[in-house]
């Protein structure tokens, strides 16, 4: 952890136990004893045969580990975390829980050929594997993209919000292809740290000839990536140096394979954003505290100033506050309203992407060759997942912007107090760990999954971080999580009850069955989505009870020590004001250091770490090698 | 009646008898019909098209530096004197010579954006019979490159666009097929209209770049082999083969781009021993710039010549006695794949293309005559009779045969293996008995069953049939008439 951060935390948990909010303290101070968390999740996407699955062998060090070969294999998302034996796990769709089997059955169930259309019904694969690289980060391979298995892409792309990186995978044999660059520009809106791989410079003899054009590429049409880590390098020779015996050209071979510049890539630039962002979330904690103690300093500050109003605005503020308290005020009513307008968008919007994937599918069905039938299934599985996370997600943001807004609300009027925030994401956090998780319901999230190597700093880190509710809205919506989102609704469907079917039955059979799994996944988005919304809005209005409450409390004893102040002597008077002052002073002064460490913290585009102070690792401007 | 008989045919009634109003496209039709078959090689950027164009002339023409360098589709005609002329979006037609190595030249003197197109006239035998088409690679990020192909494919087989329209494609696959490819080929086949049926019959497959499949240490044919077959499977309703190739070997043994100097310097780096070579070859870099009996530009020009794997067969053939370097040149082309490439094109050259161009005009004709029969006037359905007269000349029924017997192949219509089997044996080329599966049989006997399969094949058209079927049958009971005629 960065020394600054962690002096600035330290010294915001004293001055806040100062200020007598002792449970805000303790919960910074643990903060910092707790362990760094979960590691940074590295996402290895790119096109069909870019040599993705190659590569995370080579990096993790094993020869086909993640199953490589001919035609396009990879079929299920595989993520490789630390263990220290090996150990292998599955995930089905529609099962809540892990299974665990032996690791030669989890790989080729992850391959098409092992799985083909997906009979298994397998959502991810887990490994977990005795590799010293996988201490520091999480891989998590996945189907290629632009492939003619082309549902992945969606999944693929939802899933980078749950990573910390993306590892790009192209190729050193053609220049970029419009598809991979379309891909690039989704997957930047929703992460800031991208690696790229350059594979196959082994074999392509004008390497250095694409490298330039691929950058001139980026320059013109997509500045953003111009700045990106990109390295050439063969997965082959590295793989080829673990088998071979002569150490010598073993050494020589894995030094041409340019592996290691990629490693150092993954560690200076991965490694060591994801702990700067876990600082920055950290820090940002205790802005809002300190800001409501320097809000509560002033207000005591300008009761007892001579000029008058203050006094007058407290008591009517505590005034409102007890009306809210009693109900009788509409507060709690937006929130209905509100979450009913969300609820009926939603429905629409589920209306209306379920029609749009019918009318797909039914254009194909028009002319379905044999491949179609092949492969329609599995891409009918991926689009209404994907839609169903997209509807979740699009939820999730909207229910995030009422709770803010109401919360602003409150705010504005009522000055809330910090602690509610924490008390909120603790509350919220116990109840996502008991919310249940109802076999086929779309929002039920896997618990396993949020603490699984997929979590990133981000899910349970963010429960606590700024943003106040938005990112546990998020948590709680989000479908479960990581690329292992399945929409549990048989898509262990009778696969078998399309092989061998004749063509012209096929389209009347596959109609039918589309239709049942479209009315399906709506009837579950609608209905889980409407229990959860109950949850929260209970949820919710707790929490806003109980901070006007807390608001009311406080004020009561502002009041309270403002007329003791009033009632003693000219000097205990002047001797207070001035504590109040020279507190409130420290608790600025505080504020300033933490805004300006915050800001030298703040995310920054991809390469230009080399601003960051240290906080241990190079900066990575250094470290990453450019481009020819 | 044969089939250039039968483009006599045509063209003599496109002269006489077509209705003034249609003089002009029928002109530009006339026109098609003399050239020989337009084959346009069309696939992803950098999958190896110019390579491989290359190498089916037996020249070096196109451009193929490893940049994206096919910007422009590219016309190959027969014809003297060489040179390469430019057509602009204005219709204007600048001429330009070849460069002083034979490639096209590498600056037009225009600006890019507003040409249309090149054509290229080269003295070169392979053009007599066929016109090929370079095209810039699909799914390129520059759009621009990308959409010109894109729109040669969306030719349709109306009048003004029929002139420009491909007869038919080749399709480099690469090792993972993507979604803008699959939808290129599809395009190509929509733009030929409802009445083309739809059917592989103009389109090949070639899996490109095949020394680049599976392990370098390994074979890549064994691997690519398979993987042809199994885009073969997978797209046959696209394409009627899949049939790897390794162009650049092809290219430069059928161009004789390799010389005896590269030969000798081949041996040298055959006369290695095992162990040092195989540690030069661990990878392109490495060959080049590590220590060898062969200098390192040289070596550069034996990769660009060649690639790794072509060096590796290359150098193998020398070891085994051959080296000169006509016969290496030769060695290395059975190798390259492009003679199975070559047969798979047969299937547009040869008789069989006239037939092909024929249909694809009276198509055209035929679009014509109704665009323009807006008001019934007299001498368009005359003009419409004679196309109708036209289109049934036996000498075209091949071509309704072969597409009947696809759709039956790939299951778009259903019928019974028996159906298929006598379908394929009746449209086989050979005796007359071999096509109704009769021995040595008299004459009468022959007609007879001929007669028979008439029937049977009319009453399972009405009463058994649904509308697909129902049209193959009638190609079927066509078939047999013309075989009944013929005994006559």
């Amino acid at each position: 952890m960065n020394p600054r951060v962690e002096e600035l935390v330290r010294s915001s948990s004293g001055l806040l136990r100062r200020e007598e909010r002792p449970k805000i303290a303790d919960g910074l101070e643990s903060r910092l004893r707790a362990p760094a968390g979960s590691l940074p999740v590295v996402l290895v996407a790119g096109e069909d045969k870019r040599g993705k699955s190659s590569l995370v062998n080579a990096l993790i060090g094993r020869p086909n580990l993640s199953p490589v070969g001919v035609d396009a294999v990879t079929g299920a998302p595989i993520s490789f975390s630390y263990s220290e034996t090996e150990h292998a796990a599955i995930q089905r769709y529609g099962e809540q829980d892990e299974e665990e089997t032996d690791f030669e059955t989890a790989r080729r169930l992850a391959t098409i050929q092992g799985n083909p259309r997906n009979e298994a019904g397998i959502r991810s694969v887990l490994l977990g594997i005795p590799c010293p690289l996988l201490q520091h980060i999480t891989l998590v391979d996945t189907p290629g993209v632009g492939g003619l298995h082309s549902g992945h892409a969606e999944l693929t792309l939802q899933s980078l919000q749950f990573a910390d990186a993306l590892l790009f995978v192209s190729e050193s044999g053609a220049q970029f292809r419009a598809a991979e660059l379309e891909f690039l520009r989704r997957a930047s809106a929703r992460i800031d740290t991208v690696v790229i791989a350059f594979t196959k410079i082994d074999a392509n003899r004008g390497w250095k000839q694409i490298l330039a054009d691929n950058t001139a590429i980026f320059r013109e049409q997509a500045p953003r990536f111009a700045s990106c880590p990109v390295v050439p390098v063969s997965s082959l020779l590295a793989l080829r140096s673990y088998e071979n015996d002569d150490d010598e050209e073993a050494a020589e071979m894995l030094a041409e394979s340019g592996l290691s510049r990629l490693q150092a890539s993954l560690q200076d630039f991965v490694v060591a954003r994801a702990s700067v962002l876990r600082d920055a979330n950290l820090l940002r904690e205790v802005v809002r505290p300190l800001a409501g103690v320097e809000r509560s300093l002033t207000e005591r500050l300008s009761i007892v100033s001579p000029s008058g109003g203050a006094k007058q605005r407290l008591e009517a503020e505590q005034r409102r506050l007890k009306d809210l308290n009693e109900g009788k005020i509409e507060r709690p009513r937006r929130l209905d309203t509100e979450v009913r307008k969300l609820s009926l968008q939603r429905s629409e919007d589920v209306t209306a992407g379920l029609g749009e994937i019918r009318r797909r599918y039914e254009a194909r069905l028009k002319n379905p060759s044999k491949s179609d039938m092949d492969t329609m299934p599995g891409e009918a599985i991926a689009d209404l997942t994907a839609l169903a996370s997209r509807l979740n997600e699009a939820a999730a943001q909207r229910l995030s912007e009422i709770v803010e807004a109401i919360l602003e609300d409150i705010d504005a009027s009522f000055s809330v107090s910090d602690s509610m925030r924490l008390s909120t994401a603790e509350r919220l956090q116990e109840q996502l760990a008991s919310l249940s998780m109802s076999r086929g319901s779309l929002s039920g999230y896997d618990k396993m999954s949020i603490l699984s190597c997929f979590s990133s700093g981000k899910s349970l880190g963010g429960l606590m971080s700024g943003g106040g509710l938005g990112v546990t809205a998020s948590a709680i919506l989000s479908p479960p999580i990581g690329i292992a989102i399945g929409i549990g609704i048989g898509a262990l469907y009778a696969y078998s009850a399309f092989k061998g079917k004749a063509r012209a039955s096929f389209a009347a059979d596959f109609r039918s069955w589309l239709n049942e799994q479209c009315s399906q996944t709506q009837t579950i988005v609608n209905s889980s989505f409407q229990r959860e919304i109950i949850d929260l809005q209970e949820e919710v209005r707790r929490l806003v009870k109980d901070a006007t409450a807390d608001r009311e409390a406080d004020i009561s004893e502002s009041l309270a020590e403002a007329r003791r102040l009033m009632q003693s002597e000219q000097q205990r008077q002047q001797g207070a004001l001035q504590s109040l002052q020279e507190r409130r002073n420290a608790v600025r002064q505080l504020q300033r250091q933490v805004t300006e460490t915050l800001k030298e913290l703040s995310p920054v585009p991809a390469a230009s770490l080399a601003g960051v102070p240290a906080s241990g690792a190079p900066a990575a401007g250094a470290a990453a090698p450019s481009p020819a | 009646m044969p089939a250039s008989e039968l483009i006599e045919r045509v063209s003599t009634l496109m002269a006489t008898r077509a209705p003034s109003a249609l003089q002009s496209e029928c002109t530009q039709l006339e026109r098609r019909l003399r050239e020989p078959v337009r084959v346009a090689i069309v696939g992803p950027v950098n999958s190896g098209k110019s390579t491989l164009v290359n190498a089916l002339l037996g020249q070096r023409v196109a451009p193929t530096n490893k940049s994206e360098c096919t910007r422009l589709v590219t016309w190959f005609h027969y014809g003297h004197p060489q040179r390469v002329e430019i057509e602009t979006d204005a219709g204007v037609v600048k001429a330009v010579p070849l460069s002083a190595d034979g490639f096209l030249p590498d600056t037009l003197g225009v600006p890019v954006e507003s040409v249309r197109g090149l054509h290229c006239y080269l003295a070169n035998e392979s053009l007599k019979d066929v016109t090929l088409i370079d095209t810039p690679g699909l799914g390129s990020v520059h759009a621009d490159y990308s959409a010109s192909t894109t729109e040669l494919l969306a030719l349709g087989a109306n009048s003004s666009e029929a002139a420009q329209r491909a007869d038919a494609i080749v399709f480099l696959f690469n090792q993972a097929v993507m979604q803008d490819d699959y939808a290129a080929l599809q395009l190509f086949k929509e733009a030929g209209g409802p009445d083309t049926l739809q059917s592989a019959a103009n389109a090949v497959g070639v899996l490109s770049k095949a020394d680049q499949l599976g392990d370098p240490m390994g074979d890549p044919w064994a691997v690519a082999v398979e993987l042809a077959g199994q885009y073969a499977g997978r797209f046959e309703a696209e394409v009627s083969s899949v049939v790897p190739v390794i162009g650049l070997v092809a290219e430069t043994s059928e161009a004789a781009a390799l010389m005896e100097r590269d030969v000798q310097h081949l041996a040298k780096l055959a006369a290695m021993e095992e162990k040092a070579f195989s540690r030069l070859v661990w990878s392109t870099d490495r060959f080049v710039s590590a220590s060898a009996p062969v200098e390192p530009d040289d070596r550069e020009r034996l990769l660009d010549l060649l690639d790794m794997y072509g060096v590796k067969r290359a150098v193998g053939f020398i070891r085994d006695g051959v080296t000169a370097a006509i016969p290496l040149r030769r060695e290395l082309s059975g190798v390259s794949g492009i003679a199975q490439v070559k047969k798979s094109l047969m299937r547009f050259l040869g008789p069989q293309d006239h037939v092909l161009k024929v249909r694809s005009v009276i198509d055209s004709l035929e679009r014509m005559a109704y665009a323009a029969n807006r008001g019934g006037r007299p001498e368009m359905d005359a003009w419409l009779a004679d196309i109708e007269e036209l289109r049934l000349d036996p000498a075209l029924h091949p071509v309704y045969e072969l597409e009947a017997l696809h759709r039956c192949y790939v299951g778009r219509v259903q019928m019974s293996p028996e159906q298929i089997a006598e379908m394929a044996q009746l449209f086989a080329p050979g005796s007359a008995a071999n096509r109704l599966g009769l021995g040595d049989v008299s004459t009468p006997a022959l007609l007879s069953a001929a007669q028979a399969g008439m029937n049977r094949w009319q009453t399972f058209r009405v009463t058994r049939a649904d509308p697909g079927q129902a049209a193959v049958a009638r190609v079927v009971i066509r078939s047999y008439q013309i075989l009944w005629k013929e005994l006559q």
